[in-house]
């Protein structure tokens, strides 16, 4: 078998841990870790050894003093061709984060491999690995198989749970990029949404909104659960669209990914393009009108009725419980 | 300005997915009869950007272009209702449900036919098989840059500058010409046609290419990968669902369980 190839983010002070997941995900096709080689991606990497020190793999390549450009997409294309001109790997593995579903493709078509893209698995069938990726926005499972050698997987990230064994440390090879890095794209700001309170991905506990409450104001009920309980507020696309909340609110396939312990949701569906975003959720509590929605077959906790009257009995219980 | 916008139609994403007939011979996805077909989404979005620029710009020409076995008209022609100017059409009975190297590689030609932009506009992706490939493929076929994930772009003279989502917030990326952006549904909510929008479009006849017209040949219309299987994956479905003598008491036995639960 030869060796696989994973791309990864280096940040200033540490890798993106999507790479863990990753590795774990190859041990179950028993890809042993010290085979597989990580092709870091980030500013500087030179002086970042000690980060590249602790990626449990056999070994970590990547380009000594680059200015990416705050991960410019365009300059990263470059060094990865250059990673792959030098490997010639057969397999690689791209996690699905911002920085890789965007560079997989571009890989894939630059050096004719074949790829599938937003696997949620990969299936070993005789030695040829299936991807399985969820198509129209989730209601199907599809499984692919590429029909060349030369094969890229973009994986979805916290599907896998992270491989943890320590003691693994990989030789670094540092590579000097010997042309100047032309592109006519420059990243000259980035703006962070100041988010109030606790962020969505970081959130233990979600309460989230959609199209069934009606409009922007039963979202302040929602902010004061959230209050109570500690939590984030989301919203289904139907209602950032609609202008009832900021796009940064939305979770989903276009939205953002989130994996909480309780995902708690009001005048939710669950179309599938939602669960896409929710689906790793541990636990999901859902309120909705209509028994036969979407979301009672995902939720463990249900509660049919207008969201209307259940929620002042729901608020009032959590205020009593509160005090005690 | 010259704009490309590149558009599909898809099976309605809002429909239920009893309305869709799969053939597990060859893994097409085809709607039951009286199932509509719409523009997708994210190309809706596209047009709408490239409107944007034309009220900023009005001498901008706007060419739609779609590859496909057929076409519902309607569908097809509403960017022209919205307000573009020129629809290229490639259609031919091998391009149903091509893979997205094959769409790429039809795109690409197709635009080489055409002619140069200045500014080539993609959905984020189609709501069908949800790939994120082709406009990728597009760029990188035509040599050019692109940018991904645009909820914003803004036209100064020479330099484009796209709002572009990274997680937590966006960046602003200054490009130029030419480059490819695909539009994410952030960036709100298309325009609909009016009246005259609708009579303007019934005037334009696409420009319809075979294949033979974009020299497009067999081994450009090979797939890369091959579809295994295709499933309805399954859910266990066994919420538990809270009961109570009015809907204000399912609320408190609701946070009441889930407190029992330990998950509050």
């Amino acid at each position: 078998m030869s060796k696989v190839l994973i791309f990864n983010e280096i940040y200033e002070n540490d890798f993106d841990s999507s790479v863990l997941e990753m590795i774990s995900m190859l041990s179950d096709l028993n890809i042993d870790s010290k085979d597989i080689i990580v092709a870091a991606l980030g500013d500087d990497l030179y002086s970042k050894e000690s980060i590249l020190q602790n990626i449990p793999v056999g070994k970590v390549v990547g380009y000594k003093n680059i200015d990416t450009n705050q991960f410019n997409p365009n300059i990263l294309m470059k060094l990865a061709t250059g990673i792959i001109d030098q490997l010639l790997p057969e397999k690689i593995i791209i996690p699905k984060t911002s920085v890789g579903q965007d560079l997989a493709p571009r890989l894939a078509f630059k050096h004719k491999y074949g790829i599938v893209n937003d696997c949620l698995s990969i299936e070993d069938n005789d030695n040829h690995w299936i991807g399985v990726r969820p198509v129209f926005g989730g209601n199907y499972l599809a499984k692919v198989k590429i029909k060349s050698d030369k094969q890229i997987f973009c994986v979805r990230t916290k599907v896998f749970d992270e491989f943890d064994e320590q003691n693994i440390n990989p030789s670094i090879e540092f590579f000097e990029y010997e042309h100047t890095i032309e592109t006519n794209t420059q990243i000259i700001e980035r703006i962070q949404e100041q988010a109030d309170g606790i962020r969505l991905e970081d959130a233990d506990i979600v309460v989230a909104g959609g199209r069934g409450l009606g409009g922007p104001e039963p979202f302040d009920t929602l902010e004061e659960i959230a209050g109570l309980l500690n939590a984030a507020v989301g919203a289904s696309r139907a209602v950032c669209d609609s202008g009832w909340k900021d796009h940064s609110y939305q979770i989903g396939l276009t939205g953002k990914d989130i994996s909480p312990n309780l995902y708690f949701t009001v005048g939710i569906s669950g179309a599938s393009q939602h669960m896409a975003g929710c689906g790793n959720s541990k636990h999901i509590v859902s309120i909705d009108k209509n028994i036969d929605a979407n979301i009672f077959k995902d939720a463990e906790i249900g509660a049919v009725g207008d969201w209307k009257n259940i929620l002042p009995g729901f608020l009032d219980t959590l205020k009593d419980l509160a005090k005690n | 300005m010259k704009i490309l916008v590149c558009v599909k139609e898809v099976i309605d994403p809002e429909v239920p997915i009893n309305s869709i007939d799969i053939d597990s011979d060859v893994w097409k996805f085809s709607p039951k009869q009286g199932v509509s077909k719409v523009l997708n989404g994210f190309d809706e979005n596209a047009v709408e950007a490239a409107l944007n620029i034309k009220e900023q710009i009005p001498e901008t020409d706007i060419t739609i272009l779609s590859v496909g076995k057929d076409f519902s008209m309607d569908v097809i022609k509403k960017p022209l209702s919205m307000g573009c100017q020129n629809l290229f059409l490639v259609k031919d009975d091998k391009l149903d449900q091509t893979d997205p190297f094959v769409t790429s590689n039809v795109l690409y030609k197709a635009i080489q036919k055409i002619g140069d932009f200045d500014l080539i506009l993609c959905g984020r992706h189609a709501s069908d098989w949800d790939n994120a490939q082709v406009p990728i493929g597009i760029a990188e076929l035509l040599n050019i840059e692109c940018v991904t994930l645009a909820k914003g772009i803004t036209v100064d003279n020479d330099e484009i500058v796209i709002d572009r989502i990274i997680p937590g917030g966006v960046e602003k990326v200054k490009a130029s010409s030419p480059i490819l952006v695909t539009v994410s549904n952030e960036y709100g909510e298309p325009r609909y046609p009016n009246l005259r929008g609708i009579m303007a479009a019934g005037k334009i006849q696409p420009t319809i290419f075979s294949l033979e017209d974009i020299n497009l040949t067999d081994e450009d219309l090979i797939s890369t990968n091959e579809i295994i299987e295709i499933f309805i994956p399954e859910k266990n479905s066994n919420c538990e669902f809270v009961e109570g003598e009015d809907e204000y008491d399912i609320g408190r036995n609701l946070a009441l369980k889930l407190r029992d639960k330990n998950l509050i």
